[in-house]
C-alpha cells in the first residue's frame, strides 16, 4: 500500500472516521513488520489492539451465561442489607471520628493551661486590687509589708505590756 | 416481560454485556461479576417491564452504573494491584515490548471512562459504531468525537515514549 493512502487513513482513524474495512488495512499494514520509523507508534498501537483482542477473544468470548436465576428472591434483599449496613457503618465511623478529634483538642487544650504555659503574665501579688508583674517592685511591697507588720508586732507587743503592767497594779491593789 | 423474551435477551446481548463491563473496569474477573449481579437483578424484575420499554437499553445502563459503583470504590486501591491482576500478559524475555505494553495499557487507563469503553469496544473489541452507540446510549457523531480523543491521547503520549525512551 503506497504511504500517502496510509497517511490519509491514519488521519480518518485519528478523527474517528474510518470504517471496520479501513482499520482493518490499517491494521493489516502496521501489523506486517515493513513500517517507516517514523510511523512505528502505530505499529505499538494496533499491535496492543491485535493482541489484547486475542487475549479477550480467549478469556471472554467463550465465557457461557451464567446461572442467574439461582438466587431469585435472595439478591435484592441481600444487597439492599449491604448497602445499609455499609451507609450504617460509614455514619458511625464519621461521627467516632468528630468525637475523638473533639476529645483530643479538649485535653490538649486543657495539658496547655495545666502545664504553666501562660504564667509568665501571672501577676506576683495585688497591691490595692492592683497586678504587680515585675518582681523587684514585687519584692519592695513585700519588704515594706514586712516592715509594717513588724512595726505593728512590736507596738502590739507595747501594748501588751503596758496592759500586763496595769493588771500587776491592780492585782496588788487587791491584795492590801 | 415474559421470562422467555428475557432468557432470549440475555443470550443475544450476553457478549456485549461483558465486553462493556471489562472496557469499564479492564478486569476480566470483577467484569464477570458484574454482569452475573445485573443478570440476577433483571431476572428477578423481570415482570415489572413494561412492553414498548428499551429492555436492552435498560440492561446496558444496569450495568454501567454498576461499573461505575465499583470504579468509584476502587479509588481506594493502589492502580498497581488493580493492573497485576487484570493483565497477565506474556512476552517472554522481551522487555521493550512488555514495557510498551504495560504502557499502552496504563495510557488507556487513564483515559476518561467514556472513552476508554469506547476505544475498547471499538478498536479491541470491533464491535461497529451503531452497536457502541446503543451500549453507550450515546448518538453516533459523540461516539466517534470520544474514539477520536482517546486515539489522539494515545498515539501522542506513545510518541513521546518511542521517541525518547524505547527503540
Amino acid at each position: 500500500m503506497e504511504l500517502n493512502n496510509i497517511k490519509h487513513l491514519i488521519d480518518k482513524y485519528l478523527a474517528g472516521e474510518t470504517t471496520a474495512r479501513e482499520e482493518n488495512e490499517l491494521r493489516e499494514f502496521f501489523c506486517s513488520g515493513n513500517v517507516p520509523e517514523q510511523l512505528k507508534v502505530y505499529s505499538f498501537m494496533f499491535g496492543f489492539f491485535r493482541d489484547e483482542h486475542s487475549r479477550l477473544e480467549q478469556a471472554l468470548r467463550h465465557t457461557t451465561v451464567p446461572d442467574y436465576k439461582k438466587n431469585e428472591g435472595h439478591v435484592a434483599v441481600k444487597v439492599r442489607t449491604g448497602r445499609r449496613f455499609y451507609r450504617f457503618m460509614t455514619t458511625a465511623v464519621s461521627v467516632a471520628a468528630v468525637l475523638l478529634v473533639a476529645l483530643i483538642v479538649f485535653n490538649m487544650q486543657n495539658q496547655g493551661d495545666a502545664s504553666g504555659m501562660d504564667d509568665y503574665n501571672e501577676p506576683y501579688c495585688y497591691v490595692n486590687g492592683q497586678p504587680v508583674t515585675d518582681l523587684e517592685t514585687a519584692i519592695h511591697y513585700a519588704s515594706f509589708a514586712a516592715e509594717i507588720f513588724e512595726e505593728t508586732m512590736s507596738e502590739t507587743k507595747q501594748s501588751l505590756e503596758s496592759l500586763d503592767l496595769l493588771a500587776d497594779i491592780f492585782n496588788t491593789t487587791d491584795k492590801y | 416481560m415474559e421470562g422467555q423474551n428475557i432468557e432470549s435477551l440475555i443470550e443475544k446481548i450476553f457478549s456485549r454485556l461483558l465486553s462493556l463491563s471489562y472496557s469499564m473496569l479492564a478486569d476480566e474477573q470483577v467484569a464477570r461479576d458484574v454482569v452475573q449481579d445485573v443478570l440476577e437483578k433483571v431476572w428477578i424484575k423481570r415482570h415489572s417491564f413494561n412492553e414498548g420499554v428499551n429492555t436492552e437499553a435498560y440492561i446496558y445502563r444496569m450495568v454501567k452504573n454498576r461499573c461505575i459503583d465499583v470504579i468509584r470504590r476502587r479509588r481506594f486501591q493502589s492502580p498497581t494491584e488493580i493492573n497485576l491482576i487484570a493483565h497477565p500478559v506474556h512476552y517472554g524475555d522481551n522487555s521493550d515490548l512488555k514495557d510498551l505494553y504495560s504502557i499502552t495499557r496504563n495510557i488507556i487507563d487513564k483515559l476518561p471512562i467514556k472513552q476508554r469503553t469506547i476505544i475498547t469496544l471499538r478498536d479491541i473489541d470491533g464491535y461497529d459504531f451503531t452497536e457502541i452507540s446503543d451500549m453507550m446510549s450515546m448518538e453516533e457523531t459523540a461516539v466517534r468525537m470520544a474514539l477520536s480523543r482517546a486515539r489522539k491521547t494515545i498515539k501522542e503520549k506513545l510518541s513521546g515514549i518511542v521517541d525518547y525512551g524505547i527503540k
